[in-house]
């Protein structure tokens, strides 16, 4: 394949994700779904195709993702911890720019502080010498989309994308930066080889099947005591991306959503305090 | 990429099910003392020891360990709060009767989900970390739950409110995910989806609970 039509399918098949993104974020538009309470109603005006993604979703996990992870995970920990340690080394470039898009200096100083630890003392990535027995630097995670609403974006309306699972508008809009950003596919975009390509493939193929491999137990145990299995995923997937942009380090807020609570249970019996 | 954060919710979502075996060891008996508040952080501890030594015995028939699980945590939770939160807005139409058969449904259907799982306590435990102001007087208790297997330490905030001198547990957080936020969100989908009643959400709780109960 020559350069052009590398870098053109390479291009355009991050330009048809932001197109899908850009044409839901056209009507996506957040109404105010605050009922007066405090609480906002998950925001998802495509439920009904959500859905149907989920389902195809799931019906792919059983198929072939589970039973992959299953067997990927009778390997010994300490290879899977490598796995995991090598392919987080791997996103350094991705997290040290959004670091730096977000103004987070110390994030950017311990993203590089660990790669540096890492890379040279931690025989590529393998092994997690910068974080140690746990009193070390800690992974944090950073993507475009996390930067964006660090920016102020919101987050639209909730998607459920084919193979990846649940995200929103801004952080699938999100995933087309992150993909220039990083280097794997510069490579790409600059040689005949498919070599980059496989190795691009390959540890996305590894990712998955590793997080995955970790989670066979209790994701059955999430649905088996799950009402509504759709349900519980889009509000962890929120609960989630709000304390990964607030970088909290899983801790709560004092106040939110306990307002929403507080506002509940405060006008519990008390109609004058109702919205009218 | 999306793909990672796939892999980080995944991690999460097994975060939130630890949580399982987690708020199985909140549990307590009734206090002695009750002249002098006490410390938010102490009925924590309190609430771990107490699951510990009650709830794990071998010996405990299914009946009894769920009947044990179910006294203890309607002694440890504000089951009214919760029930009140998780109706969310559907609270203001409903009837007395309704949110009554829902916080009934909602405690069998917390029995039958987590008392089974003491069963196979494998020697987890719980450190109190320390204690924060919430809202209004609340207190939020932070803990690490050390799984069995020596991974690393989970992080477990507790959100309390002031109860007669102690505490009663509102909400159950892991790394950053609320329990009672998620049961909520979850809840409501039910009850809009089939028009604002509550009815059927409670039909499919006790369902769920039948079928959950039979485990074990």
């Amino acid at each position: 394949m020559s350069v052009a039509a590398k870098f053109w399918s390479l291009f355009s098949r991050s330009l048809a994700v932001g197109f899908l993104c850009l044409t839901l974020a056209a009507c996506a538009t957040a109404p105010s779904n605050d009922d007066g309470f405090g609480y906002q109603q998950p925001y998802d005006p495509i439920e009904p195709v959500n859905w149907g993604i989920w389902e195809f979703n799931l019906f792919v996990d059983k198929a072939i993702v589970r039973p992959v992870a299953s067997v990927y995970d009778l390997l010994p920990g300490g290879i899977k911890d490598g796995v995991r340690n090598f392919l987080r080394n791997l996103r350094t470039p991705i997290i040290l720019a959004n670091n730096l898009m977000q103004g987070d200096v110390d994030g950017a100083i311990d993203t590089t502080g660990r790669f540096m630890t890492n890379t040279i003392v931690g025989l590529g990535g393998v092994f997690d010498v910068a974080y140690g027995n746990g009193n070390g630097i800690e992974y944090r995670d950073e993507d475009f989309g996390q930067t964006l609403a660090v920016w102020g974006v919101g987050d639209g309306p909730y998607l459920m994308l084919p193979l990846l699972g649940p995200s929103n508008v801004r952080d699938a809009l999100g995933m087309v930066p992150d993909y220039f950003l990083d280097p794997i596919n510069w490579w790409a975009m600059n040689t005949d080889s498919d070599t980059p390509d496989y190795i691009g493939y390959g540890t996305l193929g590894l990712r998955v099947i590793d997080g995955r491999s970790r989670n066979v137990q209790q994701l059955e145990d999430l649905e088996a005591t799950s009402l509504d299995f759709y349900a519980t995923v889009r509000s962890l997937y929120k609960q989630t991306r709000t304390s990964q942009i607030e970088n909290s380090g899983g801790t709560i807020p004092s106040g939110e959503p306990a307002a929403n609570f507080d506002l509940d249970l405060d006008t519990i019996g008390d109609s004058a305090a109702l919205p009218q | 990429m999306t793909t990672y954060h796939l892999s980080k919710q995944v991690r999460s979502l097994l975060v939130l099910s630890s949580l399982f075996m987690i708020m199985c060891l909140a549990v307590l008996p009734a206090r002695a003392d009750t002249s002098a508040a006490e410390a938010p952080t102490d009925f924590i501890a309190r609430l771990a020891d107490t699951a510990v030594t009650t709830l794990t015995s071998p010996a405990l028939s299914k009946t009894e360990r769920q009947e044990k699980f179910r006294a203890l945590f309607t002694e440890g939770f504000h089951l009214q709060r919760i029930s009140e939160f998780l109706l969310g807005p559907y609270r203001r139409r409903a009837s007395e009767e309704d949110i009554k058969a829902f916080s009934e449904a909602l405690e069998d259907n917390v029995v039958a989900t987590y008392a089974w799982r003491f069963k196979s306590y494998a020697g987890q435990s719980l450190t109190v970390k320390g204690s924060r102001d919430g809202n209004r007087g609340q207190k939020i208790v932070a803990t690490h739950f050390n799984p069995e297997n020596g991974g690393p330490p989970i992080l477990v905030e507790w959100r309390l409110l002031p109860h007669e001198n102690t505490w009663k547990i509102l909400d159950v957080a892991v790394e950053g995910l609320s329990m009672a936020v998620t049961q909520r969100d979850e809840y409501n989908t039910i009850i809009r989806r089939n028009g604002g009643e509550i009815a059927p959400l409670v039909e499919l709780m006790k369902n769920q609970t039948a079928k959950l109960a039979a485990r074990n």
